[in-house]
């Protein structure tokens, strides 16, 4: 093996290591995101488009803002905001629920790495 | 050419086929189209339930299996909720009342269980917090609280629990001032209980997923079923989760994080896992999650983990019989028992010290 061999080898581990160490995250991205209200499929959004949704719940209007590849409760009729502090979803398998409004989000892709349940 | 040039580029091209032959093989797609989900609202949470229908089940066969399994958990909720009329609210009505409570049939089976795991938590998982549970307002799905209770309300209630008889299967009370709370172990007996139907139902491939808690059976095709793990405080928004179990087989993974349920006051953050001993919401840590092949144990188990806090929480596994078990600080630090390291995932950036 020449020098240049060796250098070319090592060159090519590099680039495998940093990619996946670059790449490598566990949980796929989501595409899309279905919306239920009480358990019935109302919306799937895809979460490649920016903007607001306003869903009628069973108490009044959730807004869901959706941002590339992610989404999130803004507002919602209940008072405890449980899930308003899910934050923003992002994951393909994640999921939430406004119960009183019984709005519920959840989160599809299948890219690399997706899973299947988000465990919280 | 030279000849050795020649090789260099020979080898380069190898080496490139090779590298793309890595990323194919990474983002290979799962099999999805076997794969039935349904999704409904129960229990104060969003219940998921994925199915990997083998070669001759249809979706029909699913869709007819969750016909069955709605009611059942309708009817499951009505027995266990303390806001509803059922079963349970019935036996608090007699203990508000200061009477003794005589305990239906149909709830001696999780009375037991949760006697039993009161024990081996030492007290630290304990359904008998109801009364505790009602002052801090967890029982109010439209609103939390919104400032923790009197000093004074809690002293009262912990004396009254203090006071009351271990609860007993067949009958309980009087024990003035004491109300029951199943919430730390009803989910994961639903949970098992939906499994079951399934099972009974020909299904052998399962993930029901109960607003974060999961109980699975079987694989996703040639695949396990992959479980993301939240991460309570996430460092970055792409990044929210701690890391990664895929299942072996019949598995339920369960975690008690103190950043859902919660609310502030005055910059303190007060959630709804509370210590038994204080009355007050547990410190210490800020999730704790369990693996092992019982629901109702899980359910249990994370609790008591996260109540038993950064000091305890590895002797409290032992007791339980729990092998496999994580949490994270309030530091941030992460640790785990031997056992479910091995197996876990983690993220990048999350480092996991093994407690043996």
């Amino acid at each position: 093996m020449s020098l240049a061999d060796r250098l070319l080898v090592m060159v090519l581990f590099g680039v495998v290591g940093l990619s996946f160490a670059a790449f490598w995250t566990p949980g796929g991205p989501a595409t899309e995101a279905e919306i239920r209200v009480g358990g019935e499929l109302v919306a799937t959004l895809d979460l490649s488009h920016p903007g607001e949704h306003h869903i009628e719940g069973h108490q009044g209007i959730s807004v869901l803002r959706v941002e590339p590849g992610r989404l999130r409760f803004v507002e919602s009729p209940c008072r405890n905001r449980v899930c308003i502090h899910r934050g923003w979803l992002n994951t393909a398998g994640d999921s939430s629920a406004c119960l009183p409004n019984r709005v519920s989000v959840s989160l599809r892709g299948s890219g690399a790495g997706a899973v299947d349940a988000v465990n919280h | 050419m030279d000849e050795r040039l020649k090789q260099f580029f020979k080898r380069a091209a190898w080496g490139v086929a090779l590298a793309l032959l890595f990323v194919w093989l990474a983002q290979r797609q799962p099999e999805h189209d076997q794969v039935v989900i349904e999704e409904f609202l129960g229990l104060g949470t969003l219940i998921n339930v994925s199915v990997y229908l083998e070669s001759g089940q249809t979706e029909d066969q699913f869709d007819a299996a969750m016909h069955d399994i709605r009611p059942m958990i309708a009817a499951y909720q009505q027995r266990w909720s303390v806001i509803t009329d059922g079963g349970l609210s019935a036996v608090n009505q007699a203990l508000a009342k200061g009477e003794a409570a005589r305990i239906d049939a149909e709830l001696h089976p999780l009375f037991a269980r949760a006697a039993a795991l009161s024990t081996a938590s030492r007290g630290l998982f304990d359904v008998r917090v109801g009364g505790l549970v009602d002052l801090w307002g967890w029982n109010r799905q439209e609103a939390f609280g919104t400032q923790p209770p009197d000093d004074e309300a809690i002293a009262a209630t912990l004396a009254a629990i203090a006071a009351a008889p271990a609860l007993d299967a067949a009958h309980y009370g009087p024990a003035p001032g004491v109300q029951l709370n199943f919430g730390g172990i009803a989910k994961g007996d639903a949970a098992g209980k939906i499994g079951a139907s399934l099972r009974a139902a020909g299904f052998e491939h399962y993930l029901v997923n109960m607003g974060g808690d999961v109980v699975a059976r079987g694989r996703k095709g040639d695949g396990p079923w992959r479980i993301g793990v939240r991460h309570p405080r996430p460092p970055r928004a792409e990044q929210p989760l701690m890391g990664i179990v895929t299942t072996r087989g019949d598995e339920t993974i369960f975690t008690s994080g103190d950043y859902e349920r919660y609310f502030e006051f005055e910059g303190q953050r007060y959630h709804h896992l509370i210590d038994p001993r204080s009355g007050r919401p547990a410190r210490g840590l800020t999730s704790a999650t369990v693996i092992t092949s019982d629901p109702v144990l899980a359910d249990a188990a994370s609790t008591a983990l996260f109540v038993a806090g950064p000091d305890g929480w590895r002797d409290t596994a032992r007791a339980m019989g729990i092998d496999q078990a994580m949490v994270m600080g309030a530091d941030g630090r992460v640790q785990a028992t031997q056992a479910f390291a091995d197996r876990f995932q983690a993220s990048t950036g999350v480092a996991v010290t093994v407690l043996p």
